[in-house]
């Protein structure tokens, strides 16, 4: 992007923030509404994040933005290691470690209206598992119709990647889950339907890090749907 | 989060462009922002475990709903307590500033409506 157009964009967002100030005052709280940005180390400057610039950036990089790598990062908290905290709004997962430390990976999450939070836990693990759509997803989603009874672990097009965590609510599968991708540009975005998703490598590596039973607790500002609180 | 919130979002972000803009990048870790200016996770957790006691309610039950940054050093993290809600002010270090039942003259916490 330019950076006339740029500037402009910049002023428009910028006239966008003071309408919805304006509004906000006449018509009081609305839905949250986020825009992701990243740091581009060759201009210096913040960009917008949507998923045409995700794309553009991992057709040309080959990788995730650096915000959005496997890193490990600080983190004060008084969960047992272990423990895997989500955090949907800013789109990364931490995976608690000893010492004030955890393991961040970059997530992609529920677009509008599929975003949930709670508190659940892993309730069951598989490698190359298999695709059932939910009857919800069948029924708006034809491409998924035709997978109602199952896509098969292990197909390039499965789209939950190599591995899965089921996360559920006592002993009840939420249909929520920590899986892989085939778009690994949509990481930073909010995509799914509700379920979280890594990069292949990310998700293998947490999958060997994860126990079944760990806690996962979810934060996602602006979400309707608490699972197990 | 309301309008002014989005709005003092971006402005918060604008000025943390004009601080940064004469300094070095930004680590990696820092290289992504969202206009919605929640706390970080780890901040709002540690309120959670702060509100068990003033609550009566464990730890495990309570669920930060929203978050908004009030100046450059403080956080404001509404909580769900087993149905009560809960507001808390953590400053960046980490240090509880209050926490105590939502009043009605509150900011309204997190709009209930799906994501």
């Amino acid at each position: 992007m330019s950076a006339v157009r740029e500037k402009k964009r910049t002023s428009r967002l910028g006239r966008l923030g003071l309408l919805l100030a304006a509004a906000g005052i006449a018509l009081g709280p609305l839905v949250a509404l986020a825009q992701t940005q990243i740091y581009d180390a060759k201009t210096g400057k913040w960009v917008d994040y949507d998923k045409k610039k995700a794309r553009q950036l991992y057709a040309r990089n080959k990788q995730l933005p650096e915000a959005f790598q496997r890193q490990v990062v600080p983190f004060r908290t008084a969960e047992a290691p272990g423990t895997i905290i989500i955090d949907g709004n800013q789109h990364f997962l931490y995976l608690v470690q000893p010492g004030g430390k955890a393991i961040r990976y970059g997530i992609g999450v529920g677009r509008e209206g599929f975003g949930w939070a709670g508190m659940v836990r892993v309730g069951r693990k598989a490698e190359n598992p298999t695709w059932t759509p939910p009857p919800e997803m069948v029924a708006r989603d034809p491409n998924a119709a035709k997978w109602a009874a199952g896509m098969p672990g292990g197909r390039p097009d499965n789209p939950l990647g190599p591995r899965a965590m089921y996360l559920f609510v006592g002993d009840s599968d939420t249909i929520y889950r920590i899986h892989g991708t085939i778009e690994p540009w949509t990481i930073g975005l909010d995509v799914s339907s509700g379920c979280i998703r890594l990069n292949n490598e990310d998700v293998i590596d947490l999958y060997d890090r994860v126990d079944v039973g760990a806690k996962v607790i979810v934060l996602m500002q602006g979400a309707a749907l608490y699972k197990g609180v | 989060m309301d309008a002014r919130g989005i709005a003092f979002g971006w402005l918060t972000l604008a000025a943390a462009g004009m601080v940064t803009g004469c300094q070095s990048a930004p680590a990696p870790q820092d290289m992504a922002r969202t206009s919605l200016g929640t706390a970080p996770a780890d901040l709002q957790l540690m309120c959670a475990t702060a509100a068990a006691g003033p609550s009566g309610v464990d730890s495990s039950r309570i669920l930060p709903t929203s978050s908004s940054q009030l100046d450059a050093t403080n956080y404001r993290v509404d909580l769900d307590a087993a149905g009560n809600r809960f507001t808390c002010v953590i400053d960046s270090s980490g240090s509880v500033k209050s926490i105590g039942p939502a009043t009605a003259g509150a900011a309204p916490a997190a709009p209930v409506e799906a994501g």
